[in-house]
């Protein structure tokens, strides 16, 4: 009688169906699957401490430049302490700039996965038709694929000689 | 009457087969459990580096009185003196591997207290418009770095005996 693969027929004409061929079917496919569903599950589970260790970084340097910038009032200064004389250089004079960075907010300007994007305003502090200080407002928003995170610092500056406000004399 | 046993068979792709299939079932459980432990650490790794460093900056913040800072000459912690305005000083140490909080009468001996966070290493360096620099390193390579302003001015002193990682 012929084998195949498959079975050897009986006297019968049937098929007896080869139980190797059975198990073969049957598990591999199983077996395959499983293994795409724990694969599946460990880059998933790698991908978010990835992007949780993303979110710490971004808090921290959030919440550093928050504090740098309200210690000193100069988005140069703390521009050159978080990422570097060159990222401050880059961005001299700007009341509103974007910084390339790398995932744990390093400044990366040629291989740049995240970005912070940083604005400054100003507003100044008037009363009884003077004008004595000023608030300057700084807003940094950290922005990568998996999320973002926003905070804002205010440094209030005096001045040391109050001027009248010309403003509300042309009203 | 035929009384022998029937003699079991084994068929030899099937053993070949299930050897396979348990073998690799097995390397594939190991590499996964390796993985994941992998993946484990190094989450744990950041969220306890920013806690360390978030634990001193406000502790820095936060403070009452004098703040002392001894470190290593390349600005490894060694321990933060802040003293309360009730004769008790908050003395946090970096030892094995953890950051340590105690609370000691002013003056009096050391004492390590508990633990708190863990963080292989912890720079403290001065830095510009009156604040510090804090970078907290795990034993993976992790670091994460914040910048506080201390209530009050901090000194810096160098510390003879601080333990490198």
């Amino acid at each position: 009688m012929r084998r195949s693969v498959f079975g050897k027929p009986n006297t019968n004409g049937a098929i007896r169906i080869n139980p190797f061929f059975i198990e073969t079917a049957i598990i591999l496919p199983v077996f395959a699957l499983c293994c795409c569903a724990v694969l599946r599950t460990l880059a998933v589970a790698a991908q978010r401490a990835d992007n949780e260790r993303t979110y710490a970084a971004a808090v921290a340097c959030a919440e550093s430049w928050c504090e740098l910038f309200s210690a000193s009032g100069s988005t140069e200064l703390a521009a050159e302490e978080l990422f570097g004389n060159d990222a401050a250089k880059a961005n001299e004079d700007s009341m509103s700039f974007v910084i390339p960075c790398d995932g744990l907010f390093a400044y990366s300007p040629d291989n740049g996965t995240a970005a912070v994007y940083i604005t400054e305003s100003i507003e100044e502090c008037k009363g009884n038709g003077l004008i004595y200080s000023q608030l300057i407002t700084s807003d940094i928003s950290l922005v990568w694929e998996g999320g973002r995170v926003e905070q804002s610092a205010v440094y209030y500056s005096p001045y040391s000689v109050s001027f009248a406000d010309e403003s509300e004399g042309s009203e | 009457m035929d009384n022998k046993p029937k003699a079991i068979r084994i068929r030899l792709d099937s053993l070949i087969l299930m050897t396979v299939f348990a073998v690799t079932s097995f390397a594939l459980m190991w590499t996964a459990v390796s993985c994941f432990k992998r993946i484990r650490a190094a989450y744990e790794n950041s969220s306890e580096c920013l806690g360390a460093a978030r634990f001193a900056a406000n502790h820095l913040r936060s403070a009452e009185g004098d703040i002392s800072i001894y470190t290593a000459e390349n600005g490894l912690l060694d321990k933060i003196v802040i003293s309360r305005n009730d004769g008790y000083d908050d003395v946090i140490t970096l030892r094995s591997g953890s950051l340590w909080e105690a609370v000691v009468r002013d003056g009096s001996g050391e004492s390590l207290g508990e633990s708190i966070f863990s963080a292989d290493s912890v720079y403290i360096y001065s830095s510009g418009a009156g604040t510090v620099k804090i970078t907290a390193c795990s034993a993976s390579g992790q670091e994460m770095t914040v910048f506080a302003q201390p209530s009050s001015e901090p000194e810096f002193y160098i510390s003879e005996g601080v333990i490198y990682p």
